[in-house]
């Protein structure tokens, strides 16, 4: 396929940060105190189940939360299978489970 | 006809028939809604022995309260005083206004104020006997009520830390219970004092009385008093833990006859959540109670919150589902079951989107001995999975050890959370997989994995658990026994024994190692923290109740501890106990001639810098 | 000879120990060294080449016998203090194996670190897959020049990965042991130059150099030795088919999972406080039982006549024991003078 080049109807590529931040993360800090926590070093990905075959990256969905990207962080949510290997390795404690789960529910309470 | 009437009865009366009225209604609802299939069973079974058998469990649980004497003597006692002697109390009572009537007619109130009918008491057959007799079930009943103020006191006494939290309705219906009969004992003894009827302890009481009071006076309204405290229990009685004292009859017979718990809220679930008296049993059973100081998800506060509809998601999946409340109820509400059926009301549309390439390889046409399935959490303990492999090779077992590349979850914790059609698309997948493969028996190391693959796959299969296999290769003596002078305790994991009743296999294994310090299989098993069925604990919290489970057994620093399931042993090396090894471990080791008395794995000697 | 009474009696002959010693008999005190082992020197014995600089570290233990001998320290080796505990004018310190204790005025216990054993994170297969091991056998490796023997001549790839027992809470070592990460900077350069067609990885959570001339390291490495920084943790270590260490290591900037199979891993083990205790002492320990003996100000005079060197207190590199050390022989200076000699 050839390269296209040039004007598309295409965005730009940097993420506006709306202050104060994005509320469903607020909302899952509330509820899950310990997300504060992540340092993004990737152990729970290292270790994911469902990360082995499709991008399922929970400290990718903290930042993604943080900025308000929640398409893209309902993604991984919807592929999470509730394993719980990524809590039994996290050097921080997060309890990326619990997470995913509430997640999971707002998902399902809003119809995405 | 002398029938006897005073308006005084009419809070008892009318009290007496809210409560049945509201009880029948709601006991005719819930069998209407077990199903049919079950009711059949049950009306057939009514004519058999079981029925004896029914009749012979109520009275030993709903009133002797056999269980809880168990639990703690004095506790037993508390309960057993007011239900057994409330049931001697109405049953005496009826008799004494029996051969006391003059008339064929007896009113429904008589029993209870028969001393202000027909004070005479001595004159009626057999009235000294029944005299005496009601005085002493009085006295009976009162030394329990007397408890159960203590036990608001010193709870340690009666075996159990706290008391459970109650709610307002249950408060209402606690103090006019004990109201009932401090003012009974109260109303008897004036009325003793005024017609020298009374027992040992009436008339002592009633002449002690009459010195200080104006008896004659006092009585009639102390008969009012007396009426209206019981016309606040029973009204309150079908909206407070007390429903359990007419429910609880009915779920042991029918569970007796043959009825079995369902998916549904509803029937048999509506008896069990009635039956539940809030005695506190189940807080005291629990290890998050204990050990984490997590005091608001246990089973009572749980089945309070199905029961009158108030919010409890944190407390439902709060629980590590381990199964010790189950264990000491003593009505045998299947707790762990209801909160299953919960769960998966609430949560079983939510969402599962995962695509994954096809697993399945192309299989030669052989058939190794066992298909292997290590699952994820032995993928984090490498020497768990080598060290079962090496005692298969050892074995001369051939295996197919399918999830060594690549592999899905079993599936176990999107069903443990209520996720039932996300697991279901899961189990489909994987179940292709298995069926490709020909040999007939899957092993695994992962008492999760298994206790899924026997529930929810239905698999063609002969589904093991690595120590039930290494058991057998044991009895068949393809494993030898080495018996080294080593103490080995044993963890028995809440999904193998509590779910699987496996607990004698992994003991015999570990008999072939060395000296196995608990060996009884009766002992009650203490969750190790980790389990996947609760969603909102913190890892701190998991710690703590790790670190006393192994207070509980008793492993010191030394002790080798076995564990067979992989989550258990990764929490507890995570809790800091360095010599926790699986089943497999431990029998490779010692086969390998590495594992001596003196064996520490953690201390390389080399490793001096000199 | 151990019926008298010394100043100061030093428990632990390494680098802070024997630095503190020299510094106390340079101002005129009667010092005791006593090293459980036969050498002195302690950690540094078993290093082989030190950060930044890439001294020898047998050199900079020579330095220090060199001046220990020219001070008239009192050195006794293979000497193991089990206990030690206060009489009326100081402390005595009971030996293993020897009946009459040391006697002195003070104390200093410069007994340093334990290293946190790799096997306790299973997952990276120390002990289990065959080709794992740790930045201290490295070292040894570099010393003994053994790495053919253990990877052949032409191995294809090698890996370090970072934070093994620091920064964890699931082994309960929630700090940062501080000195790891330019240890494997420096080790991922030296095995490098010893197999230059080799690919040589840094698997970090965060990179964290804390010194003026770490940076430039870093670079170094980069530039001139080509070592590939991945910033991700490792899982699920295995052999492969041809014996190499096979694992997976989660990209976390490029989001990817990566498989990869190397000749060796090298797991970077942190610094844990030191696990032998005097039973009569009580030692003012924090929660990671390193000691913690409040402000420290050169007003301050140490609790009791005990003092306290390098790695006893924390992670520390060389160069800050060295400065510790010398710092703390400041402290027992004034309190020898303060309490009446």
């Amino acid at each position: 396929m050839a390269n296209k080049f040039g004007f598309g109807a295409l965005q730009p590529r940097s993420i506006t940060v709306h202050l104060p931040l994005d509320s469903l993360y607020q909302k899952m800090v509330n509820a899950e105190p310990s997300l504060r926590l992540c340092i993004n070093c990737g152990m729970c990905s290292s270790v994911c189940t469902a990360n082995r075959f499709e991008e399922t990256q929970f400290h990718k969905m903290v930042i993604l939360l943080r900025y308000g990207l929640q398409e893209e962080a309902f993604t991984y949510a919807r592929r999470c299978v509730l394993c719980g290997n990524c809590i039994l390795t996290c050097p921080r404690n997060v309890n990326i489970r619990h997470v995913m789960f509430l997640l999971k529910k707002e998902i399902h309470e809003h119809s995405l | 006809m002398n029938i006897h009437f005073d308006p005084f009865v009419l809070p008892f009366f009318f009290g007496v028939l809210i409560w049945l009225f509201i009880f029948l209604w709601k006991i005719v609802n819930w069998i209407d809604e077990i199903p049919l299939s079950q009711r059949k069973i049950i009306w057939y079974n009514i004519f058999s022995s079981k029925f004896i058998e029914a009749i012979k469990i109520i009275f030993l649980e709903s009133l002797i309260h056999r269980k809880i004497f168990k639990k703690n003597p004095l506790l037993g006692y508390m309960h057993m005083s007011i239900a057994f002697g409330w049931f001697l109390l109405i049953v005496f009572g009826s008799m004494e206004s029996k051969f006391g009537q003059h008339d064929v007619f007896n009113m429904p109130w008589d029993p209870i104020f028969f001393n202000y009918f027909e004070p005479e008491r001595s004159h009626h057959t057999l009235g000294p006997f029944f005299i005496f007799i009601m005085d002493f079930l009085l006295l009976f009943i009162l030394s329990g009520v007397f408890l159960a103020w203590l036990k608001r006191v010193f709870t340690k006494w009666f075996g159990i830390k706290k008391n459970t939290k109650l709610f307002v309705l249950d408060k209402i219906a606690l103090y006019s219970l004990w109201l009932i009969f401090p003012s009974r004992l109260w109303v008897e003894s004036l009325n003793a004092a005024n017609h020298n009827n009374g027992g040992f302890l009436t008339q002592s009481i009633g002449n002690l009385l009459a010195q200080v009071v104006d008896t004659r006076m006092l009585e009639y309204p102390s008969w009012w008093v007396y009426s209206s405290v019981l016309f606040v229990f029973f009204v309150t009685l079908p909206f407070s833990r007390y429903m359990h004292i007419v429910t609880e009859p009915f779920l042991i017979l029918f569970r007796t006859l043959g009825a079995v718990p369902e998916n549904e809220i509803r029937g048999y679930a509506k008896l069990e959540i009635n039956s539940c008296s809030r005695c506190g049993i189940c807080i005291d059973s629990c290890q998050l109670f204990h050990d984490a100081q997590i005091t608001n998800i246990q089973g009572a506060y749980f089945i309070q919150s199905v029961r009158y509809n108030f919010p409890f998601s944190s407390q439902l999946m709060n629980c590590l589902q381990c199964g010790r409340c189950n264990i000491d109820c003593p009505v045998g509400i299947d707790i762990v079951h209801l909160k299953d059926v919960v769960r998966t009301k609430q949560h079983e549309k939510l969402p599962l989107q995962l695509s994954y390439p096809s697993m399945i390889k192309s299989n030669s046409d052989h058939a190794p001995h066992v298909i292997f399935f290590a699952g994820c959490m032995t993928r984090l303990s490498p020497s768990l999975v080598n060290s079962f492999l090496w005692l298969l090779n050892y074995a001369g077992i051939t295996y197919d050890y399918i999830d060594r590349d690549h592999a899905m979850c079993c599936g176990r914790p999107l069903i443990q959370a209520g996720l039932t059609e996300a697991a279901q698309k899961l189990i489909a997948e994987n179940k292709k997989i298995f069926m490709k493969h020909l040999s007939m028996v899957l092993v695994t190391t992962c008492p999760i994995c298994l206790q899924t693959f026997k529930n929810d796959y239905h698999l063609p299969k002969h589904v093991l658990h690595h120590s039930e296999l290494l058991y057998m290769l044991v009895k068949a003596n393809r494993l030898p026994s080495v018996k080294l002078p080593i103490e080995i305790v044993y963890h028995d994991s809440c999904e193998l024994a509590f779910r699987q009743h496996i607990k004698k296999e992994p003991r015999i294994v570990l008999k072939q190692i060395g000296h196995v310090v608990n060996e009884d299989e009766n002992q009650p098993h203490w969750c190790c923290g980790g389990s996947t069925s609760n969603v909102n604990i913190t890892y701190e919290q998991r710690m703590k109740v790790a670190s006393a489970a192994l207070r509980r057994l008793n492993v010191k620093e030394e002790t080798y501890f076995s564990t067979s399931c992989p989550l258990c042993k990764k929490t507890f090396k995570n809790a800091g106990h360095q010599k926790t090894y699986d089943i497999a471990e431990l029998y490779a080791l010692a086969l390998q001639q590495k594992l001596t008395p003196s064996f520490k794995s953690t201390k390389k000697e080399e490793k001096t810098w000199v | 000879m151990t019926d008298q009474w010394y100043d100061v009696v030093v428990i632990g002959g390494g680098v802070g120990g024997m630095q503190v010693a020299i510094a106390l008999a340079d101002r005129g005190h009667r010092v005791a060294l006593v090293e459980a082992h036969a050498d002195l020197g302690g950690k540094l014995l078993g290093y082989a080449k030190l950060f930044p600089s890439f001294e020898n570290a047998e050199q900079v233990v020579d330095e220090l016998k060199n001046q220990l001998d020219s001070s008239g320290v009192a050195v006794f080796t293979n000497t193991k203090a089990r206990d030690i505990t206060e009489n009326t004018k100081g402390y005595d310190v009971m030996i293993e194996n020897a009946d009459t204790p040391f006697h002195g005025r003070t104390i200093v216990l410069a007994y340093g670190f334990d290293i946190f054993d790799p096997t306790l994170k299973e997952e990276y297969g120390y002990n289990i897959i065959r080709g794992v091991y740790s930045s201290v056998d490295f070292e040894k490796m570099m010393k003994e020049k053994s790495f053919s023997k253990y990877f052949g001549e032409k191995p294809q790839g090698f890996g370090f990965v970072h934070c093994v027992g620091s920064r964890d809470e699931k082994v309960k070592n929630n700090y940062c042991s501080k000195v790891c990460c330019i240890t494997a900077i420096k080790q991922a350069m030296e095995i490098k130059e010893h197999y230059p067609s080799a690919d040589v990885f840094c698997f970090y959570m965060d990179l964290r150099l804390h010194e003026l001339f770490f940076e430039k390291l870093y670079k170094q490495a980069q530039k001139e030795y080509g070592i590939h920084f991945i910033r991700g943790k490792v899982s699920e270590v295995a052999n492969s088919q041809q014996g190499k260490v096979a694992f997976k290591v989660e990209d976390t900037l490029l989001s990817r999972p990566l498989r990869i199979e190397l000749d060796g891993l090298f797991l970077m083990v942190g610094i844990e406080a030191y696990k032998g205790k005097f039973p009569s002492l009580k030692l003012p320990l924090n929660e990671f039982d390193f000691v913690d003996p409040g402000i420290e100000t050169l007003a301050t005079q140490g609790e009791r006549g005990i003092f306290f060197v390098g790695t006893t207190k924390g992670p520390r590199s060389i160069k800050e024991t060295l400065q510790d050390a010398t710092y703390v022989s400041m402290q027992v200076h004034n309190y020898l003078l303060n309490h009446g000699k």
